[in-house]
């Protein structure tokens, strides 16, 4: 899956368009979003997805599994949020109960408040996921570091981040090694077979990933490295009008359905 | 007269913890403008050797020196001895640090401080000798074991380095791949770098290098020009290496025969059967 989502932010359609901007785009709709009513966070999550979709192309399914993969982990909060409880004597009173069970002494039952909170939930949730995979999507990696970089974060920060970058896929490359070797020797038979192998892969990883650490800190030394972690990049980024002026009347327009509705 | 860039004078090391000496009293000078092929088994000393040279490691006993100084502890000296000598690691992962290839490219150019300006204009160069431009913006991860190599190169050759060093770089690498990587080194060795490549491949090391080094047990075994180190069969045999091919070939040619080819020793089959073609 990282493999994947890498591979497509450094192949996207808007992968020339300055990651500044892109971001600034995706942070204004965000703040949009998160201060604004369901209809206008649907209709934002709409058009970010067109731009992710449709401008960006990145496949459907891939933004689809996606986003249902991040909503399961607001699914599994649902319960706690549609269902109340209450003892038999006086429950429910005052609201419009929808639904109700009763359990010996106790009721479970969903109101009619539940329920509108969790669909606000579920759009302001959808809507912000979108802006978050716009970015995720469409800005490679190394790009958001430079912007990180240039808005002054810390570089022991970007540098920490840059390097786990850089060796969270040579560590997933290893694993993968790994537990090809132990399958070609008849490895993960059966769950408990499993269990233990997957034991015996997280020892050897962290094995290889001390020796890893001591060949890197050599291989820097190699290089010059001092005190302090720079790199310079060279990529060119052009600026698209048509974007540019999409985003920005997007916006506009979504701030002012929204201060419609609220005023 | 041959001047030498790089001299060991009786360098001792022994890793923390081991008991054999990984360097045993090594004396070695690398001759300046030559392709320098160093060969030796397994735990011969040749990693610890070229960490030696680029100043990474000191010398628990005997010196290094560069163009006839002894390299001293003092930190401008280091860092201007790793500006002369670059490493490339036999594993391109453990020296290919920042995210693309031109990131990385420039991470030994920022060490140096240099403006932001020079190292773009170095980086682009470079790019462009190694006919790697399009990959400028190509995350590291996306590239080939080949590809990897000939950007750990590129990312060592940016700083110009006067002394070159290679840490079995052939290894792992399809015919076609080593020829490419073979073509880059030609480049710069024309350029007037000198390079020491550390191997197992005799065929290759007879073919490509003009001077050799053997090393067996932290120590210089044989150095020489190729026909003569590879006439020493009796230490070669001790060290179980076996002759270049074509040197077998060359021998079990009769003599009347050999007379008619041209002089000097073929360095490889297929020029020895080039000769024999124009009998």
């Amino acid at each position: 899956m990282i493999g994947q989502l890498d591979a497509l932010a450094y192949a996207n359609r808007l992968r020339r368009l300055s990651p500044g901007r892109k971001l600034l785009f995706a942070l204004a709709l965000m703040l949009i979003v998160l201060a604004s009513h369901p209809p206008v966070q649907l209709a934002a999550f709409v058009w970010i997805s067109v731009w992710i979709v449709g401008y960006a192309r990145i496949p459907c399914r891939v933004y689809l599994v996606g986003l249902v993969l991040a909503l399961s982990f607001l699914a599994a909060g649902m319960p706690a949020l549609l269902v109340e409880v209450a003892p038999v004597t006086g429950w429910g009173s005052g609201a419009n109960v929808l639904a109700a069970w009763q359990w010996g002494g106790w009721v479970a039952y969903v109101t009619t408040d539940g329920v509108a909170r969790a669909a606000t939930l579920l759009c302001r949730s959808l809507a912000a996921l979108s802006c978050f995979y716009f970015v995720l999507f469409t800005v490679p990696f190394a790009e958001l570091l430079q912007v990180l970089r240039r808005i002054g974060l810390p570089a022991v920060l970007t540098d920490l981040v840059m390097i786990m970058y850089r060796f969270v896929f040579v560590f997933l490359e290893t694993a993968a090694w790994l537990r090809t070797a132990q399958i070609a020797r008849g490895g993960y038979q059966g769950v408990r077979a499993a269990l233990r192998d997957t034991g015996r892969l997280v020892t050897r990883l962290f094995g290889r990933a001390m020796l890893r650490y001591r060949q890197v800190y050599l291989g820097m030394m190699a290089r010059g490295f001092t005190e302090d972690f720079r790199v310079v990049g060279l990529s060119a980024h052009v600026r698209s009008k048509r974007h540019e002026r999409e985003a920005l009347a997007g916006c506009v327009l979504l701030a002012a359905w929204e201060w419609w509705i609220g005023g | 007269m041959t001047t030498h860039v790089l001299e060991f004078a009786d360098v001792h090391y022994t890793y923390p913890g081991a008991r054999q000496p990984a360097l045993n009293g090594v004396t070695l000078a690398v001759p300046a403008g030559r392709r320098c092929a160093l060969l030796g088994r397994n735990g011969c000393g040749k990693s610890t050797l070229f960490l030696h040279a680029n100043g990474i490691f000191r010398p628990q006993k005997g010196q290094v020196l560069w163009k006839g100084v002894p390299i001293s502890a003092r930190r401008a000296e280091l860092q201007a001895l790793k500006r002369n000598v670059g490493l490339v690691f036999q594993d391109p992962e453990q020296q290919l640090i920042a995210a693309t290839v031109a990131e990385d490219l420039s991470y030994g150019l920022c060490n140096l401080h240099l403006p932001e300006e020079e190292i773009k204009e170095k980086v682009r160069r470079t790019l462009e000798a190694f006919g790697m431009s399009e990959w400028a913006d190509t995350p590291v991860h996306h590239l080939s074991l080949g590809q990897k190599r000939r950007v750990a190169l590129a990312g060592v050759m940016v700083m110009e380095p006067e002394l070159l060093l290679l840490d079995e770089p052939t290894s792992y690498l399809d015919p076609w791949q080593t020829e490419a990587f073979v073509r880059e080194l030609e480049r710069i060795h024309a350029a007037g770098t000198t390079i020491v490549m550390a191997t197992h491949d005799l065929d290759f090391a007879f073919a490509w290098a003009d001077w050799v080094f053997v090393m067996d047990a932290g120590r210089l075994v044989l150095a020489g020009e190729p026909e003569r180190v590879f006439a020493r069969r009796d230490i070669l045999a001790d060290l179980r290496m076996k002759p270049p091919a074509v040197l077998e070939l060359w021998e079990a040619i009769p003599g009347h025969v050999k007379e008619r080819l041209r002089r000097g020793l073929p360095r490889t089959p297929g020029e020895l059967a080039e000769r024999l073609r124009s009998l």
